[in-house]
């Protein structure tokens, strides 16, 4: 619900309280007024009344003057002075009740007590409320309304700066090398938010330079102890005069030195993707890329007794060769290293989507959910780095590609598609200076 | 061969030595920029071997050097700094090969043994082991005067065995070897076996003599028994 919509609805509510109670103020107070005024004249008019019944030869018991009808009574002797009250009347013409005034009055006519009751009609003065009241709520209802345009108007103005900012935040993207501008507004809480903003996207800004840059230098600097450890292993392997258990423990140090550097590897590729550093892009031909690449993989499809059914139609796509290289490659080496001996893998391009299957182990619980995710292994103690799917949703961030992961039982699925669409946004992602219009 | 290791790294550089003296080389070293510039303004080397960052200057500005003089000597990088625009411009300035580190040592002699076979005999030169014959610019493998026919994996699998006779290598060494220039995250160890016994039946079934020793579950060693 819209901010505009909720401050609405509550003016709406807190409106309509306030009309129903001055409505129901005027009212009885109109009412009040008009009453007094009626019974004041009655009363006035009491002293001329006792004047003409006097004159009469007998006090009638009820008649009629003009819109008031006035009956007499007589009684044991003079008690209260005047009493008003509301009543009804059958009125004959109209054929339906009428509301009255009554006054009633003891006084003496003649020497003999009477109680005078006198009622007369009130529908003018009914009517007069009824349209004083209708006016003031026709007023009201259109002054609501004003408030209300009034209100849209000034929000759409005065709220300007701030959904400035909010799109500005929408589109503020840690990575880019473009600053967000929060223009300056002289609305001071505005301002606040802008200021507030502004200091809080920088310091992320800042802080995330500084870890890329943290991990960019970590990785470089790695790399020295790394080949000074490997040639020192490579070094000692050619001794001859190595035991058994001497090469077994070289052994392991080799290998753990490989998955250190694969590692490495891995995350140096990842920051030089956060770096920009594979911005030159090439259309390439995906079927004859991909058609190579199951040439140099195919000793490994023998080895574990792989069928490999493909199907690959005409498809361009336009990207970085090496991030595209490493995209396939990490698809591909998926799709046999976690497979099944005797398994499956098929391979499907057309209408510029890539679907790579593979039979395998079913994955664990939650397991697709953090398989993108940087170390995000689909099974713990496998000895897969986890940076492989990661790198490939990384390398599909960045090109606007589609990535999908399907899990069916023992089959497993990758689909990619390179939309045509998407492919302008991601040249666009490449060149922030494009976004600034 | 006369090499020059331009690395600032002792450590490394020594061990880099080591190994290639032990094939017959003469290695000299040199720690920093200056040092570097003397020696290759001084005498000549059929390859030289550049890390880029050097104390003192860049490697870059060395190749640059060097090719303007149109040294015969074969470059080749070596280089912590991995990025794509070092190597890019590595290779524009006419350096003949890259090799990130960490690598292996064996890879390095192999990457060397190539480069001077293309550089100085235009790639004619014969590489053979007893009745083995590889001429690397056809392509072509022979035992005994009969052809082999091989898949590319086993063709670079043998002139790298070749380059590396009497040694121990590992199979991460291979593996990577065979994965090639862009050493991917290809878990690729696993495959090795299958293209080391494609080789050994291939060669075997032509004649050779069985020259690939499995050295305990490390990895391999090409030698005469």
């Amino acid at each position: 619900m819209k901010l505009l919509q909720r401050t609405s609805r509550y003016y709406l509510a807190f409106s309509a309280v306030a009309f129903l109670l001055t409505g129901l103020l005027l009212f009885t107070g109109l009412r009040y007024i008009i009453d007094e005024e009626l019974d004041d004249q009655v009363a006035d008019a009491s002293v001329r009344l006792d004047a003409y019944l006097a004159q009469l030869p007998a006090v009638p018991d009820t008649f009629y003057q003009l819109d008031a009808v006035i009956t007499t009574a007589p009684i044991e002797r003079v008690t209260g002075s005047f009493t008003f009250s509301d009543t009804v009347f059958f009125e004959p013409i109209e054929g339906e009740m009428e509301p009255y005034r009554r006054v009633v009055y003891d006084r003496e006519i003649n020497g003999q007590p009477y109680r005078i009751t006198v009622s007369r009609l009130k529908v003018e003065s009914e009517d007069l409320i009824v349209v004083l009241f209708g006016v003031s709520m026709a007023f009201f209802g259109l002054f609501l309304l004003g408030i209300y345009v009034l209100n849209r108007y000034l929000s759409l103005r005065l709220w300007q700066p701030f959904f400035g900012a909010l799109t500005q935040v929408q589109r503020f993207d840690v990575k880019r090398k473009t600053v967000p501008v929060f223009p300056p507004s002289d609305i001071e809480e505005f301002e606040r938010l802008n200021t507030a903003l502004r200091s809080m996207t920088e310091k992320l800004r800042r802080d995330y330079h500084s870890l890329r840059q943290f991990t960019d230098n970590a990785s470089h600097e790695l790399q020295t102890p790394l080949a000074i450890m490997r040639n020192q292993v490579d070094l000692m392997l050619q001794s001859a005069d190595r035991s058994e258990t001497d090469f077994a423990h070289l052994q392991h140090l080799s290998e753990a030195l490989d998955r250190l550097k694969k590692l490495n590897q891995a995350l140096l590729l990842l920051t030089r993707i956060d770096n920009d550093q594979y911005e030159q892009l090439a259309d390439i031909e995906l079927g004859p890329l991909l058609r190579d690449k199951l040439g140099q993989l195919e000793v490994m499809l023998e080895q574990k007794g792989l069928l490999l059914e493909s199907d690959l139609r005409g498809t361009c796509v336009r990207a970085h060769p090496v991030l595209l290289d490493v995209l396939l490659n990490n698809l591909l080496s998926n799709a046999i290293k976690h497979n099944v001996a005797g398994g499956r893998v098929s391979l499907t391009l057309q209408n510029r989507t890539l679907t790579v299957g593979n039979t395998g182990l079913p994955l664990a619980e939650n397991g697709t959910e953090r398989l993108f995710e940087r170390f995000g292994k689909g099974d713990a103690d496998n000895q897969s780095l986890g940076l492989g799917l990661s790198i490939v949703g990384e390398i599909c961030k960045r090109y606007g590609y589609d990535i999908a992961y399907e899990n069916r039982g023992q089959w497993h699925e990758v689909t990619l598609s390179f939309d045509v669409r998407n492919d302008a946004l991601a040249t666009r992602w490449l060149n922030p200076g494009n976004l600034q219009s | 061969m006369k090499i020059l290791i331009i690395e600032d790294e002792r450590v490394l550089a020594e061990s880099i030595r080591t190994y290639l003296e032990a094939e017959g080389n003469l290695c000299e070293l040199a720690a920093d920029f200056d040092e570097a510039w003397d020696k290759t303004g001084l005498y000549d080397y059929d390859c030289i071997l550049v890390d880029i960052t050097l104390p003192g200057g860049s490697g870059l500005e060395i190749i640059r050097k060097l090719k303007a003089d149109h040294q015969r000597a074969g470059i080749i990088i070596i280089s912590a700094k991995d990025s794509i625009d070092d190597r890019i411009s590595g290779l524009e300035l006419g350096s003949d090969d890259y090799l990130p580190k960490p690598f292996h040592l064996a890879e390095l002699n192999a990457r060397i043994k190539a480069l001077v076979r293309r550089n100085q005999f235009g790639g004619s030169q014969e590489v053979h082991y007893r009745e083995i014959r590889v001429r690397p610019g056809e392509h072509e493998v022979t035992v005994a005067d009969r052809p082999v026919r091989l898949t590319r994996s086993e063709y670079d699998l043998l002139l790298y065995f070749l380059a590396n006779p009497n040694r121990v290598l590992t199979k991460e060494a291979v593996a990577e070897h065979l994965s090639g220039d862009q050493a991917d995250l290809l878990d690729s160890i696993d495959f090795v076996y299958s293209h080391i016994k494609n080789l050994r039946k291939k060669l075997t079934g032509a004649g050779a003599r069985d020259y690939i020793q499995s050295v305990y579950g490390l990895g391999y060693k090409w030698a005469a028994v």
